[in-house]
């Protein structure tokens, strides 16, 4: 839902992803972390919804 | 006199009479209902706790607010033994069935004064309509309202100056009641989804995020609709909360505002009986409930819920099943 919500508030598909795995299943966290980067690489970096950083950061 | 203003006065007779007796029998020691606003097109909540007031007690087509927003703020009371009525139209009992489920309060803690209603009068639909004119007087018929002011008089479909929420309710006659108005009532009908959910829907990306960034862009961070939203009822607010501090508090950065919306009608996932109220209490006129109409036809989509409809079942979010939905989770053949 929150996935949709943010998808229909403009936010891109990729932006937030959810997988939903048990601790046994290593080969299978992998696959998933690996296609999470690309996923979010091939977005590029986030336009929307950047806090501006302060000051003396 | 006509049909709608007739059916109105008859409500309001009833109301005074059952409010009445319940005080008198001492069933209940507090009433909360509506009374004349200080301003045309305007109704207030109020407070009776003496017979004596109950003549007090109006019913119109501007007895906007939900009223069960109240109740969390009574629990302890109603703790220590106070009883409570409530006038409530569909939606106000809808909010009330969700605060039972939540453990708010008891079913026997509150008498439901139920009445069917058939929809509340936007009065910014009104207001835009006249433009600048000032609206001083309103009298209501059966399926029209007239509006007068100085050197004006104007008339209105019903229908087309209700309230966007009250034109996708589904159940405008109460659910459950101890008491209720017995007027002839529309009853349940299937679940609408707004039209301009669809129309937004259809627009790419980058215009509904410029949309949602222009309209959160106006947050002065009121909270009138987080106040107004009988939902919303965290002693501390994620808003307030300083240790940690989720969330910057002032409208300098513009994320600040987009967060806040996005997570207080978040939170309203599965919750949100669409009365409207966060829509009508914003001074800024946000859409706020183009956006959580959204949660609402989603729930109804992927769990065929709807919110407050049975005191025995439990918010949709709270439940686990093997059968639902995946959607929005990593599949292994997905390309994103």
């Amino acid at each position: 839902m929150l996935k949709n919500y943010l998808q229909y508030l403009g936010f891109e598909k990729g932006r937030l992803n959810f997988a939903w795995l048990s601790s046994a299943e290593a080969e299978r966290f992998v696959k998933i972390a690996i296609n999470t980067v690309e996923v979010v690489r091939k977005l590029g970096p986030a336009k929307k919804f950047v806090k501006k950083t302060n000051d003396r950061d | 006199m006509n049909d709608t203003e007739k059916s109105m006065k008859r409500i309001e007779k009833e109301i005074r009479k059952i409010a009445d007796k319940l005080l008198k029998d001492k069933k209940v020691n507090l009433i909360i209902g509506f009374e004349k606003g200080t301003l045309p097109l305007r109704a207030r909540p109020s407070f009776v706790r003496r017979p004596e007031e109950v003549e007090k007690l109006i019913w119109n087509s501007f007895c906007e607010n939900n009223l069960a927003v109240y109740v969390p703020f009574y629990r302890r009371f109603l703790d220590q033994g106070d009883r409570i009525a409530l006038v409530a139209k569909g939606c106000d009992v809808r909010s009330l069935v969700l605060h039972i489920q939540e453990n708010v309060l008891k079913r026997n803690q509150i008498t439901i004064i139920g009445i069917p209603c058939e929809g509340m009068i936007d009065r910014r639909k009104l207001a835009r309509e006249v433009s600048q004119n000032e609206i001083m007087e309103v009298t209501e018929e059966s399926t029209s309202i007239i509006v007068k002011g100085d050197g004006f008089e104007k008339k209105f479909k019903r229908d087309d100056v209700l309230c966007n929420d009250c034109l996708i309710c589904t159940h405008k006659k109460p659910v459950i009641y101890d008491e209720i108005v017995d007027v002839e009532a529309t009853e349940k009908t299937d679940f609408i989804e707004r039209a301009d959910i669809a129309d937004f829907e259809s627009k790419s990306l980058e215009d509904r995020w410029k949309f949602f960034a222009k309209e959160t862009d106006r947050c002065i961070r009121c909270y009138a609709c987080r106040n107004a939203c009988p939902s919303c009822y965290c002693n501390e607010c994620f808003v307030d909360c300083a240790r940690p501090q989720w969330i910057g508090t002032t409208v300098d950065d513009k994320t600040d505002l987009q967060l806040f919306q996005i997570i207080r009608t978040f939170h309203m996932a599965g919750r949100c009986v669409n009365c409207g109220s966060c829509t009508r209490a914003c001074p800024m006129e946000i859409g706020i409930s183009l956006f959580v109409n959204k949660l609402s036809g989603d729930a109804k989509r992927l769990f065929n819920y709807e919110t407050g409809l049975d005191i025995e079942e439990k918010p949709v979010l709270n439940k686990y099943n093997e059968e639902d939905s995946n959607e929005g989770f990593f599949e292994e053949n997905e390309t994103n």
